[in-house]
């Protein structure tokens, strides 16, 4: 794509501020504020985790202890185009380039402290669950014997169809597992209705998670998945805190307002796609650019809706988290999977999908051949697949990506 | 020995035989099934560890980032290669085997798939209670497929049966047979019916052994040479075992899927037959897809070399596979660190030596002449 630099006009400025999200910059402040919080506690009697995005986060809000991400850092320095360098410094030390590239770049910023924003603070502890995929119980066994520091594993078997009474079970026991885990290691006790304030907490914010991606379901989308991948940070993060809950509210609000003034995130939206697997984190800009060009938004995904949660029953909250964190995306066959996208489809009335096969997430991608099938069988609609790696770009050609691209969305319709 | 030879090479023609006669043929993946159930359910268990090349029907469902070892298996399944099988239990062991138990109902239809879900974690009592749950539930699909009630008495012989074959084959290690014979009788347990198995092993560890004219017999080369240890997933192919020997490595201890961790341990004989498999088989040596918080692994590979007498280690690992390559970089250091020399070998299926496999070999045997 040619890009031919000129002035824009009032006009066009004037347009492309009424388009922007006014949230994005409170998010950038929320996530600010809480990595100067992580960071500044590093050496204090402060807790720090680091955690799964997948895993149980609110016991560790309930025993006040500082949740890090290194999935969240490694889309950051994957944006920044500073993830292969730290997965290059793990690829030293003998870790294969086949491994997922955020844990090898984690490994990497765990050893040089590099990264956009000088690497995450060291932990106390740590806690994975298998729920997204069993790559992350090897890195944090990793990361346990780099830093020397106890791990929790939270094991989740794989869900087809209903939950069995003996999953829920193994789960549930867990649970409690992991309170006493907590127990010992912050020496505080458990506080049942403090923990029962913060599974509220979650559960609304990923409430008005939901709400705000439903708002995609308006042409125009008020926003593409684009943004929904940068503005899910804090329910990712920090869900179970009130500022969550406070951001969620705003930008719940904002997509509302939008919708009601008629406001579209593209200056024209022709063609609405859905987006399967993680982000291609150091292609955004790119991908932005060409989607907009081709008059196409990718109004739904599989991937932010990860973090929509449903079902707690305050009575026995433990044994309702257990079971939710039991039975995400990742974690239930393909038949489950199929009849997902098919709903998306539905709702967000989508033209087609686009599949990022990502090197790096096995079981995100292993099955995307018969999704894809499955998806044209039961919509009628096309489907692409798109080879990459989340943060690896040494495995993306883009210009066989955008010419596939472009290919996919000049034969929609 | 001719015929663990045979077997180990090609188990397909002898089982399809058997399931043409009546005797019915249950395939699973992983060293984690429970071999003792299927067999008291009146099948014969075979492990599937080679199907056909990847090809057609593996491209059309799969990334090529997975490992061929998965890809050749669905090929096996979709091409009709493993029709002969009354059914296959699938372990959740890794994710790549774990989406492929689902990819099977679309590629091969109306392949029967038992599902066996081995906890990750191994060392927890809520994780030793969910193991027999689903030792129980694959017990109750083998009765269904069976037509009949699995009882108690049946599940004892079968797991004495199994033991007895495990102590045959650890009969025959240190008996100077060489790689081949070795590796060969180890694949042949897992791939054909228990009781030829047991009269085999149990004639070829009885009378004087003229070993090195057993070896000749197997087809590898003569016994004898510089102790190595491997470490690996599934190897399948008797030729990995041959190029060792052509390098004048011979193996003395290993921690391999197809090797000693399959092997090794015996079931419990009293008592719940049900708990004891499951004890056995969460507690076994585990393998790179379990929690291992007592670095397990890396203590019985220092400890296993020091008692085999290796003077070298070889890393044997399926190429894409990821719980192999996080525990290289620490097993390899600590070998460094012991002053043990070691190597990687890439494993594809099909196995063609590379020239880099050769480099690597060459270099280890120099490297452990030196060490002497």
């Amino acid at each position: 794509m040619s890009e031919e630099k000129r002035e824009l006009t009032e006009e066009e400025k004037a347009d492309r501020e009424r388009r922007k999200i006014k949230s994005a910059g409170a998010m950038r402040e929320l996530m600010t504020k809480y990595y100067i919080e992580a960071k500044g506690a590093e050496g204090t009697d402060r807790h720090i985790a680091w955690i799964t995005s997948g895993a149980p986060v609110e016991p560790l809000i309930a025993f006040d202890v500082i949740p890090v991400y290194p999935e969240n850092h490694g889309a950051m320095c994957g944006a920044a185009h500073m993830n292969v360098e730290l997965c290059e410094v793990a690829e030293g030390r003998g870790f294969s380039r086949d491994l997922c590239s955020y844990a090898r770049g984690d490994i990497g910023s765990a050893i040089t402290k590099g990264g956009p924003i000088g690497g995450l603070p060291r932990p106390t502890f740590l806690v994975a669950c298998n729920n997204i995929c069993n790559t992350v119980f090897k890195w944090y066994e990793e990361l346990a014997r780099f830093f020397d520091v106890p791990l929790f594993i939270f094991d989740t078997p794989f869900v087809r169809g209903d939950l069995p009474p003996h999953i829920e079970d193994y789960s549930v026991r867990q649970m409690k597992e992991y309170i006493s885990f907590l127990e010992k290691i912050t020496g505080k006790e458990y506080d049942e209705p403090r923990f029962v304030e913060v599974a509220a907490r979650s559960l609304f914010a990923s409430a008005l998670w939901k709400d705000v991606l439903a708002c995609n379901e308006h042409r125009p989308a008020p926003m593409t998945c684009f943004d929904a991948f940068i503005l899910m940070a804090p329910i990712v993060t920090l869900r179970g805190t009130q500022e969550v809950v406070d951001f969620y509210q705003a930008l719940l609000d904002e997509m509302r307002q939008r919708i009601e003034e008629g406001i579209g995130i593209l200056p024209s939206e022709r063609y609405r796609i859905l987006w399967d697997n993680i982000p291609i984190w150091y292609e955004m800009r790119n991908l932005g650019k060409l989607f907009m060009e081709l008059e196409t938004c990718l109004v739904a995904d599989t991937y932010t809706s990860a973090w929509t949660f449903e079902g707690v029953d305050a009575e026995r909250p433990l044994e309702s988290m257990a079971r939710i964190y039991t039975e995400v995306y990742l974690n239930i066959n393909l038949e489950r999977m199929a009849e997902k996208i098919e709903s998306l489809a539905e709702r967000y009335g989508v033209d087609g999908m686009i599949m990022h096969s990502n090197r790096s997430c096995k079981p995100y991608s292993l099955g995307q051949y018969d999704l894809a099938k499955e998806f044209t069988r039961r919509t009628g609609k096309p489907a692409l697949i798109i080879e990459a790696d989340h943060t690896d770009s040494r495995w993306y050609d883009r210009a066989q990506v955008e010419a596939r691209i472009r290919d996919f969305v000049e034969n929609l319709l | 020995m001719q015929r663990l030879v045979e077997i180990a090479r090609d188990p397909h023609g002898a089982l399809r035989e058997a399931a043409r006669e009546g005797k019915g043929v249950v395939g699973y993946f992983c060293s984690y099934v429970p071999v003792e159930l299927i067999h008291a359910a009146g099948f014969t268990p075979v492990r599937m560890l080679q199907g056909p090349p990847p090809g057609e029907v593996a491209g059309r469902y799969m990334q090529p980032f997975c490992c061929s070892f998965a890809r050749s298996l669905l090929e096996g399944l979709g091409d009709g290669t493993y029709a002969y099988l009354s059914a296959v239990v699938m372990p959740h062991t890794c994710d790549t085997i774990r989406n492929l138990s689902d990819l099977v109902e679309t590629a091969a239809p109306g392949t029967r798939v038992m599902r066996l879900m081995v906890p990750t974690v191994t060392h927890t009592a809520e994780a030793a209670d969910f193991m027999l749950a689903e030792t129980e539930a694959l017990k109750e699909a083998l009765e269904d497929l069976a037509g009949e009630e699995l009882d108690r008495e049946r599940l004892f012989q079968s797991i004495r049966l199994y033991n007895r074959c495990r102590d045959a084959l650890a009969g025959l290690k240190g008996s100077g047979l060489g790689n081949r014979a070795l590796y060969a009788a180890y694949l042949a347990f897992q791939l054909m019916d228990p009781e030829e198995f047991l009269a085999l092993a149990s004639s070829l560890s009885r009378g004087p052994a003229d070993r090195d004219a057993r070896a000749r017999e197997a087809g590898s080369a003569e016994s004898g040479g510089a102790g190595v240890a491997l470490v690996g997933g599934p190897v399948p192919q008797l030729e990995v075992f041959d190029l060792l020997q052509e390098y004048g490595l011979e193996v003395v201890w290993d921690d391999l899927c197809t090797g000693s961790r399959f092997a090794a341990g015996a079931v419990r004989e009293n008592g719940d037959p049900l708990r004891a498999l499951a004890e056995r088989y969460l507690g076994r040596r585990p393998c790179p897809t379990k929690r291992d918080p007592d670095n397990r692994r890396e203590e019985e590979l220092v400890k296993g070399v020091a008692a085999g007498g290796a003077r070298g280690v070889v890393f044997l690992q399926q190429a894409f596979c990821e719980f192999h390559s996080f525990d290289y970089p620490g097993l390899k250091k600590r070998l460094d660190a012991e002053g043990i020399p070691s190597v990687r070998l890439d494993l594809e299926h099909p196995f063609a030596p590379t020239g880099q496999m050769r480099t690597r070999l060459q270099a280890l045997s120099e490297m452990m002449g030196e060490g002497r």
